[in-house]
């Protein structure tokens, strides 16, 4: 029995080819988007077909990619224009099936199963999706069906770009043997290299092992490897609409070692996210940062409190304290990052005896006119005089 | 130094004054206990890890005086295994090294100098009183379950202790529930204090107070002592402003009720659990002398409890954490407890009239 049911869809090069509709003369030109107007500091977000041609690839220095491609166009990321298409995009799935799983803001799993008496086979509804998608926003998607994700998303990543690539029963032998072994979901460069020293590089080398061989030798990774080289995944498509956390980070312009400029780039980062959760009706349990040393080296720390959260005052305070304690400022900084977890909804919240006094409710009211204000008139309207140490980069 | 002790008094009284033995070894000597032999005396045993210290003597004959500190739990295990015999201890100065003997058994543990040993803080008298043992351990269980666990507001990880001329109050709060209660007492003070008692001094009180005997309690700025059945409990205060008790227990109340102390407990526990799969939130429904309790719907499944109660007052509804009701449920000692409800939003209050005790439990929005 055919089970064909488990849709990936992905964009191709997402955002590049977001500029390119918005700029038709990007047309086959090799297209980088970085970091927002970050000069040569960031990394590289989407690179479109053309400039991978060049090598060009994502998370890659931008200054790396110059070298590979010095003619290519570098333009910085605009996010909002790229969340308003994957909502259209979004809005285009949800019609076939409500069951969605977004994985990022161009890429999901789709579950068709029972959508076939509305929609036709699933090779047809995949059809249609695509057709869809480009007739409404002129953007390509790259289409894996099959029975489960792991052969969804292999599928979906075998014709790129504008692929639809069927994986039923009785492909899954053919499809996977010659497939090399770090295309594996879970197999990164220190499992591959293992590998390899024992002879492994392709999936279909795996196949000789017995369950209990991959076991011993490699743990529960072994396990894993067994079923997924025989295309085994049983992992559900799961509708994940909730918000987790929210959080901010920024890249400098100019690495940054100084004490109270940090603290000034802390506090704007602490605006934003509070803001951001008083805009949702969240409050949060668990604050967290994440640091980027000059070389690259990342550190993240997290506190977690019973009390829950939301104002810019106590997401600064507690950040601050997270960063003096560990001692995260002793060198030179290229990203900080603040955020906020363990989010609980203003409407079911645990109310808290002493929130009702005179201070509190001020401070409640201040940040609630500053949110005004805001809105009205800018992010960067109005703030306390703790951000004038960010040093102006012209 | 040179003495001779009984195995059990010394177990015993190695027991009482380890809660004050340093856990960390950041300074080695506190892991320690301080042994002194005082001629007609016996030996002052002592611990302090510097929030806290413990003094107690116990019975010993004494052939010469002199001090070591001695590592606080090889000491312990070794007394715990001898057998209730008389132990020998010889102390060799130079190494400071004490010798044990009892009966063919022989020890010989290295210590420290004891002249490094901290002394334990003295304590001025600017507030002094005697207290009945029974009633401060009634006070403290009650109090201790509402303290916070949350360090980074010192302040409500301990209990605040009010002394008045003619009355003593101890209160917690964690912001969520707050435990109140105060007791008739003729302290003889010319001049209300308040200070604030770590949570962990009060977990070791508690763990040594008898249900016997009188307190004997002397305050100042900076530490508290207590003195009872012949243990010296010296303890460090929590510095810094106690949150403001008072303005949050309701004077007024639009519905109140008395339900059954043992049946609530049980009826709570069991919806407690399916409600502790998810947020441990449960919803308590008053109404025509009936008291349902639902667990809030989650992924885990459902529960309906009903409690007979005798009800004043319209109609009630709130959502509270599960845990809070059964930590106070537990600690009451009556049949019958009271509740008294203003509004969903507004703290869930249980009163024991014999002990002056009140108790807030701060709900939870429901999601309508």
């Amino acid at each position: 029995m055919n089970n064909l049911h488990i849709i990936h869809a992905d964009m191709d090069a997402f955002f590049a080819e977001v500029e390119r509709i918005d700029n038709p003369k990007l047309e086959g030109k090799a297209v980088i988007i970085g970091g927002v107007g970050l000069g040569d500091r960031g990394v590289v977000s989407t690179a479109s077909y053309e400039a991978r041609k060049y090598g060009v690839h994502s998370a890659m220095p931008i200054a790396a990619a110059k070298k590979l491609c010095p003619d290519g166009i570098y333009l910085p990321a605009r996010h909002k224009r790229y969340s308003q298409m994957s909502a259209e995009i979004f809005d285009i799935l949800t019609k076939y099936t409500p069951l969605i799983e977004k994985i990022s803001i161009d890429e999901a799993f789709l579950d068709i199963k029972g959508c076939e008496r509305l929609y036709g086979k699933p090779l047809q509804i995949a059809e249609k999706i695509k057709k869809e998608v480009y007739s409404q926003t002129g953007l390509k998607i790259s289409i894996g069906l099959s029975v489960n994700k792991f052969l969804a998303k292999l599928a979906s990543d075998f014709d790129k770009p504008d692929g639809l690539t069927v994986v039923s029963d009785g492909d899954i032998k053919t499809f996977l043997k010659d497939l090399r072994i770090d295309s594996i979901w879970g197999v990164g460069s220190k499992f591959k290299k293992s590998l390899n020293e024992i002879g492994i590089n392709y999936v279909k080398d795996i196949w000789p092992y017995s369950l209990t061989e991959l076991e011993n030798l490699f743990g529960k990774s072994g396990v894993k490897l067994y079923y997924l080289s025989r295309g085994i995944d049983e992992r559900k498509v799961e509708v994940r609409n909730e918000i987790k956390s929210v959080s901010h980070e920024e890249t400098f312009f100019d690495n940054v070692s100084d004490y109270s400029e940090i603290m000034a780039y802390l506090f704007k980062l602490s605006e934003k996210v509070s803001f951001r959760l008083r805009e949702n009706n969240f409050y949060g349990k668990i604050i967290f940062v994440k640091i980027r040393y000059d070389n690259f080296s990342t550190v993240s720390r997290q506190m977690s409190f019973k009390r829950s959260f939301n104002s810019t005052d106590e997401i600064y305070k507690f950040s601050k304290k997270l960063i003096d304690d560990n001692n995260l400022v002793d060198k030179e900084i290229r990203l900080l990052g603040v955020g906020v977890s363990g989010l609980v909804d203003e409407n079911k919240r645990q109310l808290n005896l002493f929130e009702n006094n005179k201070k509190n409710n001020e401070k409640r009211d201040l940040d609630k006119i500053v949110d005004d204000l805001k809105r009205k008139y800018g992010f960067n309207s109005i703030s306390k005089a703790r951000k004038l140490f960010i040093k102006d980069k012209k | 130094m040179k003495f001779k002790v009984n195995q059990k008094d010394l177990y015993n009284g190695l027991n009482i004054v380890r809660q004050a033995v340093a856990t960390s070894k950041t300074l080695p000597i506190l892991t320690g206990v301080h042994i002194k032999a005082v001629s007609n005396n016996g030996l002052i045993l002592k611990a302090t890890d510097l929030e806290l210290g413990i003094e107690y003597r116990i019975m010993a004959d004494i052939e010469k005086e002199g001090s070591i500190v001695l590592p606080a739990s090889q000491l312990l295990n070794i007394v715990r295994e001898l057998p209730d015999e008389e132990i020998y201890f010889n102390l060799n100065k130079d190494k400071w090294q004490a010798e044990i003997k009892c009966l063919s058994s022989l020890f010989k543990i290295n210590g420290y100098d004891p002249d490094e040993f901290p002394n334990l803080p003295e304590v001025n008298k600017n507030a002094e009183f005697n207290f009945p043992a029974v009633k401060l351990k009634n006070m403290i269980e009650k109090v201790i379950i509402s303290t916070s666990s949350d360090e980074t507001q010192p302040v409500l990880t301990g209990a605040l202790f009010v002394i008045k001329p003619e009355e003593v109050r101890m209160i917690s709060t964690n912001t969520y529930r707050l435990s109140y209660i105060e007791a008739d007492m003729k302290t003889n003070i010319d001049k209300n204090v308040e200070v604030i008692l770590p949570g962990s001094t009060l977990q070791e009180l508690n763990s040594l107070l008898k249900e016997e005997g009188s307190a004997e309690i002397v305050i100042d700025e900076n530490y508290v002592k207590f003195k009872f059945n012949g243990i010296v409990f010296i303890s460090r205060l929590i510095e810094g402003e106690f949150p403001n008790y008072e303005l949050v227990i309701p004077d007024e109340f639009n519905s109140e009720f008395y339900a059954d102390l043992s049946r609530l407990y049980k009826a709570v526990k069991r919806a407690s659990l399916i409600a502790r799969l998810d947020a441990n939130i449960i919803k308590l429904k008053a109404v025509n002398n009936m008291l349902e309790i639902d667990s809030i719907e989650g992924s885990s499944g459902y529960a309906h409890e009903e409690v007979k109660i005798e009800m004043n007052g319209n109609e009630q509804n709130i959502n509270i954490d599960a845990g809070y009701l059964l930590d106070v449920l537990k600690v009451l000692d009556e049949e019958e407890v009271k509740f008294e409800m203003i509004g969903p939003l507004n703290p869930l209050v249980i009163k024991s009239e014999q002990d002056k005790f009140i108790y807030l439990i701060m709900p939870v929005r429901s999601q309508s």
